[in-house]
């Protein structure tokens, strides 16, 4: 029955638009640089609800009846377009905007196409660059995960510790792309810093749990992130010189006007510093992150992408202990117009993750490799066929290889854990319908298969977790597919508030399985196998949005149900070092839930926002903490985030953040024994008590030292946790040296008064 | 991770390192914390062995404390304590010698014999069981290099911190491994008369077969008098210790128990082992 009313639907919105129509389409682009620009407005002047936003590509499509019309076309932080034209046939037309040199009191800090009301897409975040550069950010990097954090709903996974969680998921349960490619570690240095280097970045757009069915893979959020295309106009260098860190960015046309380059780069210096040192001077610390970038536009209907991100870090401790770990990623995208209604999207993405681990002892050398390769295409239409609906298809091919941990010695490899591949297979439909001028719907499916493939050893086990028979097939061993509905809901109730709704599924197939208390890049990702079940995540998700004083305030109030299924985790006792790692898991249910507020001030000298979200994270795994729910690590009821910018003259501007969370979820000792004349801890409950609560004020202060029309340069001061709380890393239990009898807990915390500055110019 | 010659290697020491290395203004620092802990209800920990040789057998068993509660363990007495071999059917009656520590002069274990321990404390009743395998000589014991602070970082039997002030001498004890099974050791080391509570242990994976080249970190000066007992265990107590190492380390993993082979949530555990001893002075 459901499908008899889909057809009909989808057959209905054709008929309306029999009479003659024609079609006006084009790519909108900044007048300086070339670049593309996303989610720009292109809107009739005479009636706002007739229009469109312009894709990831810049393009935009609508349809019109012949005759004379005025469109206007508007962007954040961009000079409107008014366009008068006369139209007696299908045209192309591209815009091209100013940026805005309007007083700061119309820079709108988080950048929306239209107001939050109007957009269709509940739980999602859109970030320009233009906003990241005003916070105040962990030594002097503008750093884009950092930002996420600040908002409902995503949390990092704390100091030290990379990843963040989004709606009490896991930290592999977010989908970050960097121009389509998986990035799968998203921090160097254990946290510090994340793997995005704003220079080259145009936009990020951040889904919480919400993504419409072009996206697939992961069961808590997707970010997309967009690099930047390089301007095709004229050259431009910037960069920045800082304490800790350097960045250069090169960007130019190669062709003016049809093809550009970028080449962004950034390197961290700590350990020269540290040669300072007599403790350390034999130490390396360093990270870099290079972005590359190349476009070419062979006609005004065809155009190809080529993107490029390498990224790594490297620890050294003295000559006997080496870990490096870090990203590649390559893109290479084709667009094509068919007509004014037709746009073709064909990318190859590849992908590569990995860690290497070297230990360097006299008596036995050896090193420890992980690793994970995705080879993926993909195929997208999107088709225009009227202004009330934009379809996206598209079918997608992930193979995967991971080799989760393979030990050498220097008689060859000792131990593996087994290599593995597989195949992700997708096809999706989706459509941006609007309804009426109060009413619009995303609704789409996404069908997913993973075929775990054979060439490598897979294990049956029994209950007992030993392995009864191993498998050596080639071929397909074991199939999943799974069909992952796709609805989001935003119907305006008036001009100034809405009410929103969704309803989604994703799948996911590579699991990150963590071996210790804080994360690690030695954390292993597996696969989904004969064992290992593809994690399912159900969220449904309700909101309100009000905007006050003509979009000066805007509140926003969200609420969620996430449910969980084959969640992983370690037993108890496990033997992380075991090859058939299988032996060591076991899978159960997990459940999320909270409420999250958002107040925002856009205008003025004064902006920022409030936000704050109350939650719950849950697991329920059969043979731990006796078959009961226990709180998940991500676990943090209470997370405040306050944000406050002020622009002094237009020379100055400070801000100040201000985040409070409740502690993680930790496992403590409730007792102790002895054996053979060792304190052993004993632990009752997983999960059973709490961190100590987590705050910390950062400051910033942005001063601009110099601006001409051919050069700007700035300073720029932070710092980071300006009254030293001391936020626990890690507690360790120890007998009191002073009494033996009293056990005493012992914290770590890192990072008290972090200071930096930087110089930043542009050319 | 874990490998065979290094024991439990953990990311304390690398993020120690990190913590280092941030200058300017910032320093990362250990303070006491105050820690609210929940009582637990008292458990029975028992720690039991029955050896190859002679008058090495024992039963000890105590209670578990709260976190705060004043030392010593309460030894738990007038517990009824049988140790068959299940081979030849023998019963052992092991008799409390002192508080909470039963023993049977008579009681001596044989290669490839299989062992039940059963204790009866008021109404709850405890087994255990576990099998001597067959014996490994350890031949002779030499040590790389000389006792030294510089692997201060990284301490004996896998600790973290190696904060007393004695010098870590490395020592490879010299076996060689049966190809036929699959072999588990513990190291029992005593140090100058003072047996050293730190878990040694060594597996056969990946080295099966071979004459062992992995090293025991041991602290230790020069000039010491360290005698090593090379015990062969079972897997199962291969597995307790190796979960009793990261326990007492609070290093890896989601913190838990160790997973004990008796029966009953009773903790510790019950080893039948084979010995061979050798004795090295250090330098």
């Amino acid at each position: 029955m459901k499908q008899v009313l889909f057809i009909i639907f989808f057959v209905a919105q054709f008929s309306l638009y029999a009479q003659e129509n024609i079609t006006i389409s084009g790519i909108v682009t900044d007048a300086n640089s070339g670049e593309t620009l996303f989610g720009v407005n292109v809107y009739l002047e005479s009636d706002p609800t007739i229009g469109t936003n312009t894709n990831e590509y810049g393009f935009y499509s609508i349809s019109l009846p012949k005759g004379k019309h005025t469109i206007i076309i508007s962007f954040i932080t961009y000079n409107s377009i008014l366009a008068q034209l006369e139209l007696s046939e299908t045209i192309r037309k591209n815009f091209e905007m100013q940026e805005s040199e309007e007083s700061l009191d119309e820079v709108v800090l988080l950048a929306k196409t239209q107001n939050k009301v109007n957009e269709s897409a509940i739980s999602v975040e859109k970030l320009s660059i233009s906003s990241i550069n005003k916070i105040p950010i962990l030594l002097g990097e503008k750093d884009l995960i950092k930002t996420l954090q600040l908002l409902p709903g995503v949390k990092s996974a704390g100091d030290g510790q990379s990843g963040f969680t989004v709606r009490g998921g896991n930290i592999d349960q977010n989908l970050i792309l960097l121009d389509d490619a998986p990035v799968y570690n998203t921090s160097h240095l254990l946290g510090f810093f994340s793997t995005f280097n704003s220079e080259a970045i145009k936009d990020v757009t951040l889904y919480k749990g919400t993504a419409p069915a072009q996206y697939g893979g992961r069961i808590s959020s997707v970010v997309d992130i967009r690099m930047k295309e390089g301007n095709n106009q004229k050259f431009a260098v910037s960069g920045g010189i800082g304490l800790i860190s350097s960045k250069l960015n090169i960007e130019g046309p190669i062709q003016k006007g049809k093809s550009s380059f970028l080449i962004s780069g950034r390197r961290t210096y700590a350990d020269l510093f540290l040669k300072l040192t007599k403790e350390f001077e034999d130490n390396t610390l360093y990270f870099y992150d290079l972005n590359t970038k190349f476009n070419y536009k062979f006609s005004d209907k065809d155009q190809i992408f080529v993107s490029g991100y390498f990224g790594r870090d490297v620890l050294g401790l003295d000559d006997r202990f080496g870990i490096d770990w870090g990203n590649i990623t390559a893109t290479v995208r084709y667009n094509h117009l068919f007509n004014g209604k037709l746009f073709s999207n064909t990318s190859l993405i590849y992908s590569n993750y990995d860690y290497d681990i070297e230990i360097q002892n006299n008596a036995d050398p050896f090193s420890i490799l992980s690793q994970v390769q995705d080879f993926n295409i993909k195929q997208e239409f999107q088709y225009y066929p009227n202004n009330n609906n934009k379809w996206k298809f598209g079918i997608n091919a992930i193979f995967h290889t991971n080799n989760p941990g393979e030990i050498a010695g220097v008689s060859g490899i000792e131990e593996q854990v087994e290599k593995r591949n597989g195949l992700e297979t997708a096809i999706y439909a989706s459509n941006d319908w609007k309804v009426n001028d109060n009413l619009k719907i995303n609704y789409g499916l996404r069908l997913s298969n993973f075929a775990v493939l054979g060439g490598s050893d897979y294990y049956k086990l029994d209950d007992k977790m030993e392995v009864i028979d191993t498998i050596s097939d080639s071929g397909v061993i074991d199939n999943y597919i799974n069909i992952e509905p796709r609805l989001s809901l935003n119907y305006k109730l008036n001009n100034i508030s809405s009410l929103k709704f969704a309803y989604t599924r994703n799948t996911q197939n590579l699991h990150l399985i963590a071996n210790s208390v804080t994360t690690s890049p030695s954390d292993k990702w597996v696969m989904s196998s004969n064992n290992i079940k593809p994690e399912i995540g159900d969220q449904i998700s309700l909101g309100y949005v009000r905007n006050f004083d003509n979009n000066a305030f805007e509140f926003s109030v969200e609420t969620y149900y996430k449910w969980m299924q084959n969640q992983i985790d370690y037993k108890d006792g496990a033997n992380e070092r075991d090859p058939i790692i299988e032996r060591q898991l076991l899978y159960g249910d997990g459940r999320a839930y909270g409420i999250e507020f958002l107040l925002k001030k856009n205008k003025g000298k004064f902006t920022g926002w409030l936000g704050y979200t109350l939650s719950k994270s849950e697991k329920q795994i059969n043979g731990i903490n006796n078959d009961d729910w226990y709180a998940a690590r991500q676990d943090r009821p209470h997370d405040i985030s306050v944000v406050g910018m002020y622009e002094i003259n237009k020379r100055l501007n400070v801000s100040a953040v201000w985040t409070y969370q409740t502690g993680n979820a930790v496992t403590f000792p409730s007792g102790k024994y002895d054996i053979g004349g060792e304190t052993v801890w004993l632990y009752t409950e997983r999960n059973g008590y709490r961190m100590p609560d987590y705050h910390r004020l950062d400051l910033g202060m942005n001063y601009l030292l110099k601006k001409t029309d051919k050069y700007k340069s700035e300073l720029s001061l932070s710092l980071y946790n300006a009254y030293g709380r001391e936020n626990a890393f890690i507690i360790n239990f120890e007998e009191s040296e002073t009494d033996p009898n009293q056990i005493i807990g012992v914290q770590t915390a890192l990072f008290k008064y972090v200071p930096s500055i930087s110089w930043n110019f542009k050319f | 991770m874990y490998h065979p010659s290094l024991g439990t290697l953990n990311f304390k020491k690398m993020r120690k390192f990190v913590f280092f290395l941030m200058i300017l203004g910032f320093i990362s620092c250990e303070s006491e914390i105050e820690i609210a802990i929940k009582d637990s209800e008292s458990q029975i920990v028992i720690e039991a062995n029955v050896s190859t040789l002679i008058k090495a057998s024992k039963v000890k068993i105590t209670k578990s404390l709260n976190l705060n509660d004043p030392l010593p363990y309460p030894a738990v007495s007038n517990a009824l304590v049988t140790i068959t071999d299940y081979s030849t059917d023998e019963v052992f009656i092991l008799s409390e010698a002192e508080s909470g520590i039963y023993e049977n002069p008579n009681l001596i274990g044989f290669d490839e014999h299989n062992y039940t321990l059963d204790v009866i404390i008021g109404e709850e009743t405890y087994t255990s069981n576990s099998t001597i395998p067959q014996r490994v000589v350890l031949e002779s014991l030499i040590q790389i290099g000389e006792a030294s602070d510089s692997d201060k970082h990284d301490g004996p039997g896998g600790r973290p911190n190696n904060s007393s002030d004695n010098d870590i001498a490395e020592i490879i004890p010299l076996y060689n491994d049966p190809i036929e099974f699959t072999n588990y050791y513990q190291f029992i080391v005593t140090r100058n008369d003072t047996i050293l509570s730190d878990v040694f242990i060594q597996s056969d994976y990946a080295f099966n077969g071979l004459e062992n080249s992995k090293s025991l970190k041991i602290e230790a000066n020069k000039n010491d008098i360290l005698y090593i007992d090379m015990q062969c265990i079972d897997e199962a107590v291969y597995d307790y210790l190796l979960g009793l190492s990261k326990n007492i380390n609070q290093s890896s993993a989601t913190p838990t128990n160790p997973v004990s082979n008796i029966s009953n949530n009773a903790l510790g555990y019950f080893k039948a082992q084979t010995s061979s001893k050798k004795m090295i002075s250090v330098k």
